[in-house]
């Protein structure tokens, strides 16, 4: 050994020696790390948009859907860690660590857990303005408040909490066994929900309440004795907390009990509680976004009120909101029949600006039913002094006694969600004739599906996706179906019905007091409904629908499980890794999941593509491609065994094409080389607003970087085998295939992903691409601008001729997604790829 | 290698589950072994020659963790894919650690399945 090479060894020492079959073997290994990391990789990219597209589509998602995704991609992210980190002799381990360290902000995001409200197990509501919500629930509060510190009558009560809640759970340990019950329900299958909410409820029914929390509660109950008479009737109202319900109303979703006797409070109290398990409050929370730990029972136990008029007022409308009226719903009696939809109540609109402006429906039933305007007077201020009093429109239950004293049972925000803001007209199409008109539009819009009549008041077992749900009553119970539902009619009710505001929180066209509705439809099959107008027609009326303007409802906006998901997307979608040339592109800056999947794929490449050079092994080097004389400095080809002729001298630094004899990537060229690209299309001036001011979604793409992004693609091959990595412009595309004797193991697949144009756009251009996969009979899976297809177990002739498609629709779709603004533009590529396509597989003879 | 060679072990408590899955697979031209339990799995281990094993996680008895744990120290070259309908990220990546080559959820869609098998043993 002389001294220099004495020295490099001593301070650069070399790996072993490895002889050329060594070194083989070595890359083979290599390579098969690579291929798992690259499918680990398609699987990360896949699941990412899976969630993404849920969180900002219309259909609710669970914690099961964010668990089972969340848990996917981080298991495919750690095969890739891994991989990479074998691939690379260790060198990226750091990133070990970083997924670690995600991996746990995840979880604790995932099982945040709300801390259990401490305080007194009851609390009378002349203390319940100074308490916490959390401890009283919305209800409540708001009651005490109105006691404490407006001129207007609630009746005396007091508010068993959510301590006493907790309380009575944790001591019979129910909540194992309800998360359990839970944990198993499939709430699509109405037989389970119902069967699951019986059993739940049954457990809570029959669980002692601690002698203790008993014993406050009769106490408290005395106390309004004292104030009131001796075996007073009350009612027990839910009261329920939840975090923050901005965008919920919870309407009718809990059990109010009326006239209890004084024996009978414990066991309502215990059916209060029961309630939040009923099959509508369950679907309704899980629509919503709102786990079961989110919710609390806290109940109010009030004095009843000897109403003799009672009614719910909206001070403004919600049917049409920007109008100047503050309405009233009124019957006889007490408030319930008017929530649970059993009666029709009696309308009176009072103008907000000039209360003697007072428009009273005119209603036949109503004949010896008169409320005087200036009783209607006092309603109304009623209503402005709560307005006033909490700063935004309220939603109120009133009763009025014998002397006409009004009482305020409840007080609440009207949910923007519940307005009907688009109060719609319709045209009638010409010549026909509705089967049935008349009723009031409870929600606006235009639907059809199959009539569903429910006479009854027990839920059906069987509730078919899109039917037109055709009721007597609108009982708040049938809320558990109306998600289902594509419209919803009724004989009976009014606006300001439990099912009226979901229905409306829902965006489900309704119309309520349809008389003979159920008669009238029972046969009458599919039908298309018009709440515009109040009118049902026979059969699918298209030029009804179009007529339909409703906006897209995201029903989990404000939730907990929303923002459970918006937490965790954060850290896991967004790209700040973009440049792989920039020195910040390192595991010590991955920020998210995605930058460490974009980091390990990117690696991933880099380490396949330079073992050659690194290990001075000539075979395994990525060579340029030479067409035609010329050298190609975007097109590097890897032999990974037999894909190179064997006269071909390894020495050499490029390959030409004829040198090389992998059937899959030959036809894969072929089409890539067919045509010459004809270069960027030309950008409307909105084709630019939509990449400076959009892609949310795909944060990563910048138009400065599409000089180091356009960079190298890399085919790695063998005699059957092709897998091509690129990166074209802002998308990356992979296409892998294998062909061989037994056509069982013959595919083709290929991923598509990205663009720099905004979400709509790039998913417009993999929806083209897609129906042109589908037209040569690929399976085509798409999530949001990502593109998923495989062709396969067809013969060797077959694929090689969807791979030339293959190559001639990777480099012609180049940057059209920018100009994909509208369904003709979409229409015109489609024509002009296929064409292509068809030039290309005559001349090849395919 | 053949795919027509190739065994599978599913292990699994749910006997309803354990068939119609040995069925679809077996369509699919692979050798199928069952065991109900992690115990029946290592005697399994023993006497046949398997290329992967799926794996249920929640069993009576020794669990799929310990069994997966169990399997790697015998036969640290059997692949393992973990099949649970009780899963979370920190089983599934412990699960990863301990050496399964996937995680996956029921219910799965087969060709999810189908897809990893193939990426396992290729």
């Amino acid at each position: 050994m002389n001294i220099f090479s004495f020295i490099k060894n001593k301070f650069f020492p070399t790996k072993k020696e490895l002889s050329n079959e060594e070194l083989d073997n070595l890359f083979k290994q290599k390579y098969n790390k690579f291929k798992i990391l690259i499918n680990a990789n398609n699987n990360t990219l896949k699941t990412m948009a899976e969630m993404e597209q849920a969180f900002y589509g219309d259909k609710s998602y669970g914690m099961v859907f964010i668990r089972t995704h969340t848990t996917s991609i981080i298991v495919n992210i750690f095969k890739m860690v891994k991989n990479l980190i074998e691939l690379s002799d260790g060198r990226y381990s750091r990133l070990d660590e970083k997924l670690e360290e995600m991996k746990d902000k995840i979880i604790a995001i995932y099982e945040k857990k709300i801390p259990i409200p401490s305080g007194n197990w009851c609390v009378s509501i002349d203390k319940a303005g100074t308490e916490p919500i959390s401890l009283l629930g919305e209800k409540m509060t708001n009651l005490g408040k109105i006691k404490h510190e407006l001129n207007l009558c609630v009746s005396p009560a007091f508010v068993i909490t959510s301590a006493a809640y907790y309380y009575f759970i944790l001591s019979n340990d129910l909540q194992n066994e309800i998360n359990r019950m839970l944990n198993n329900l499939d709430p699509e299958n109405l037989e389970e929900l119902y069967k699951t909410s019986d059993d739940i409820k049954k457990i809570i029914i029959t669980a002692p309440l601690p002698n203790d929390l008993e014993s406050v509660i009769y106490k408290n109950y005395q106390n309004l004795e004292k104030i009131t008479l001796n075996d007073v009737l009350v009612s027990l109202r839910s009261s329920a907390t939840s975090e923050d319900s901005k965008d919920a109303s919870f309407a009718g979703q809990y059990l109010t009990k009326l006239h209890v006797r004084k024996d009978d409070i414990i066991s309502a109290y215990k059916e209060v509680i029961a309630s939040k398990y009923t099959p509508r409050a369950l679907i309704y929370r899980l629509k919503k976004g709102f786990r079961d730990e989110d919710i609390a029972m806290s109940v109010g136990c009030m004095v009843m009120v000897d109403a003799s008029v009672s009614g719910v007022m909206y001070t403004i409308d919600p049917l049409d909101p920007k109008s100047d009226f503050l309405v009233i719903n009124a019957a006889k009696g007490l408030a319930d029949s008017i929530v649970d939809g059993t009666a029709r109540p009696f309308v009176i609109k009072v103008s907000r600006d000039n209360p003697g402006n007072i428009i009273k429906e005119e209603y036949e039933r109503f004949g010896d039913f008169e409320i005087c305007n200036e009783i209607i007077k006092k309603i109304f201020d009623a209503g402005m002094a709560l307005e006033d009093y909490f700063k935004k429109p309220q939603d109120i239950e009133w009763s009025l006694d014998k002397d006409n004293n009004i009482t305020i049972l409840q007080s609440r925000t009207v949910q923007e969600k519940t307005c009907d803001n688009s109060l719609n007209t319709s045209l009638l199409p010409e010549n026909t004739i509705p089967l049935i008109s008349g009723g009031a539009t409870i929600n606006s819009g235009i639907s059809f599906g199959n009539v569903f009549v429910i006479l009854e008041k027990r839920l059906p077992d069987f509730f078919p996706e899109g039917s037109v749900m055709v009721l007597k009553n609108p009982l708040p119970e049938f809320a558990s179906l109306l998600s289902r539902a594509s419209a919803v009619i009724s004989e009976t009710g009014g606006m300001a019905g439990h099912l009226a505001t979901i229905s409306r929180e829902f965006g489900i066209p309704a119309i309520f007091g349809m008389e003979n509705a159920t008669d009238i439809l029972k046969d009458a099959g599919e039908v298309t409904v018009d709440a515009n107008g109040c009118r049902v027609y026979q059969g699918k009326i298209e030029a009804l629908l179009a007529q339909d303007v409703r906006k897209k409802i995201i029903p989990m906006q404000g939730s907990p499980v929303q923002d459970i998901m918006r937490e965790i997307l954060i850290l896991t979608v967004p790209l700040s890794l973009l440049d792989p040339l920039s020195p910040y592109f390192r595991p010590s800056a991955c920020k998210t999941l995605h930058d460490i999947t974009r980091f390990c794929h990117e690696k991933a490449v880099e380490e396949i593509s330079f073992f050659g050079k690194d290990n001075k092994f000539n075979d395994r080097e990525a060579k340029r491609l030479v067409v035609n004389g010329n050298t190609l400095s975007d097109w590097w080809v890897i032999n990974l065994s037999d894909g190179f002729k064997n006269m071909y001298d390894q020495v050499f630094r490029f390959i030409n094409i004829s040198d090389i004899v992998s059937a899959p990537m030959l036809s894969l060229w072929e089409g890539i080389n067919a045509e010459p690209w004809a270069g960027p299309p030309p950008i409307d001036a909105r084709g630019f607003g939509s990449i400076l001011f959009g892609s949310t979604m795909n944060p990563g793409f910048q138009p400065e970087l599409a000089s180091s992004m356009t960079a190298k693609n890399y085919f790695m091959v063998s005699k059957d085998y092709c897998n091509l990595s690129m990166r074209l412009g802002y998308h990356f595309a992979v296409v892998e295939s294998q062909i061989s004797d037994v056509i069982h193991d013959n595919y083709v697949s290929f991923s598509f992903r990205g663009g720099a144009a905004d979400e709509r756009r790039r998913e417009m251009r993999v929806e083209l691409i897609s129906d042109i996969l589908k037209k040569y009979d690929f399976r085509v899976e798409l999530k949001g601008d990502s593109l998923f297809a495989r062709f396969e177990r067809e013969s060797g002739d077959a694929i090689l001729l969807r791979l030339k498609m293959l190559g001639y629709l990777v480099i012609h779709t180049r940057q059209i997604d920018m100009v994909m603004y509208n369904g003709a533009m979409v229409k015109e590529y489609e024509d002009k790829l296929l064409a292509g396509i068809e030039r290309l597989l005559v001349k090849g003879g395919g | 290698m053949n795919k027509k060679l190739l065994t599978l072990l599913l292990v699994d408590d749910e006997e309803q589950f354990l068939n119609m899955l040995a069925n679809r697979l077996e369509q699919r031209g692979y050798v199928i072994l069952t065991a109900h339990s992690g115990d029946e799995a290592l005697f399994q281990i023993e006497k046949e020659d398997i290329n992967l094993i799926i794996l249920d996680i929640s069993m009576p008895g020794r669990d799929g963790m310990e069994t997966l744990k169990a399997i790697k120290q015998k036969r640290p070259d059997i692949q393992i894919i973990m099949l649970t309908g009780h899963g979370s990220i920190q089983k599934g990546i412990e699960s990863m650690k301990l050496g399964a080559s996937d995680f996956l959820e029921k219910p799965v869609d087969f060709n999810v399945l189908l897809e990893s098998i193939s990426n396992t043993l290729q």
